[in-house]
């Protein structure tokens, strides 16, 4: 083997080599990135979890509050549709009436 | 070849520049998720509350207007009319329209009615409603037609083989008395009573106007 080929395969295994290398390098690197990620999307998918309980428990809380309030709102309802209707020079006889009915009492 | 190994190693630190680029980017996503699940964390009692309030305003709205609506079909059912109940509750006049029209009213060109009677309107916001019902009594009956706050009535009976049914009609020159409703409105409500007729209660007949009675056949 003369000088110019031993230079020659030196010269194809740095090549190599030096690919090799930013390969390893680069597939480590991808590798970290995937682990960011995958900690990205647990985060995400935890602050989503936060949240959606958060609205759930509240639009649960809420629908209970006006469940027991429905009585109270409808009552205060009709107290102030009778005071229109009175306002509005109807007599006693038929808010009475009015009443009633607007109460479900028929 | 000294350059050749020059441009490889170019080539090569590119390769992992990239992909150190994209490793940095992630990390900034990560770094910037984090912080957001941080501070929702913390700001979990404020988010919370902030739901209650939406959600309660929501439902109570949905609520009122639930009931609103209820209290709708009961003034209706109880001879309110639609101007009546537009001005008492805090409906939608599209509402208003749409659950008047199961009591039978259908909606009315005011402007010709209101400018010749206006204190027919007094108690109206919004547009007129008129509707025609019918009473059986026997062989006849009573059809009332209601604009707004004017009412009146018509006698029907059931006809012989020619037609199903004939309902009165005041002569042009008793109209005005007998309705209070203009004269230039008689053909209109005319046609109005024997459209509904035929709609509400004689599907597939037919109507027509003669001088003093609204012929069904």
């Amino acid at each position: 083997m003369d000088d110019s080929t031993l230079n020659f395969h030196a010269y194809a295994a740095t090549l190599q080599q030096v690919m090799a290398d930013a390969i390893q390098k680069a597939e480590d690197l991808q590798a970290e990135a995937n682990a960011e990620r995958e900690a990205m999307f647990a985060d995400q998918e935890k602050t989503r979890d936060l949240l959606r309980e958060a609205e759930n428990t509240a639009q649960r809380k809420a629908e209970g509050d006006l469940s027991v309030q429905y009585g109270e709102l409808k009552q205060k309802m009709i107290a102030s549709l009778l005071r229109k209707l009175k306002a509005a020079g109807r007599t006693e006889a038929e808010i009475e009436v009015l009443e009633k009915a607007l109460s479900g009492k028929r | 070849m000294r350059k050749m190994l020059a441009e490889n190693a170019k080539a090569a630190a590119a390769v992992v520049a990239g992909a150190q680029q994209g490793r940095d980017d992630a990390a900034v996503a990560r770094i910037a998720a984090h912080k957001t699940l941080l501070e929702t964390t913390q700001k979990i009692e404020a988010l919370s509350a902030g739901f209650y309030r939406k959600h309660y305003a929501r439902i109570k709205k949905d609520h009122q207007e639930q009931l609103n609506r209820r209290f709708a079909a009961v003034l209706l059912e109880h001879e309110l009319t639609p101007g009546e109940v537009l001005a008492l509750l805090d409906l939608p006049e599209a509402q208003v329209i749409e659950i008047s029209r199961r009591f039978g009213y259908t909606a009315w060109e005011k402007e010709e009615f209101e400018a010749q009677k206006p204190e027919a309107m007094h108690h109206k916001i919004g547009d007129s409603y008129a509707r025609v019902t019918f009473k059986d009594e026997g062989r006849g009956g009573t059809a009332t037609f209601q604009l707004d706050q004017t009412v009146c009535r018509f006698w029907y009976e059931l006809a012989g083989s020619n037609a199903l049914l004939l309902i009165d009609a005041p002569a042009a020159e008793k109209w005005e008395a007998h309705t209070g409703i203009p004269l230039a409105l008689r053909e209109k409500v005319l046609h109005f009573i024997g459209e509904r007729a035929v709609a509400d209660n004689a599907p597939g007949y037919r109507y027509r106007i003669e001088p003093t009675t609204i012929v069904i056949y």
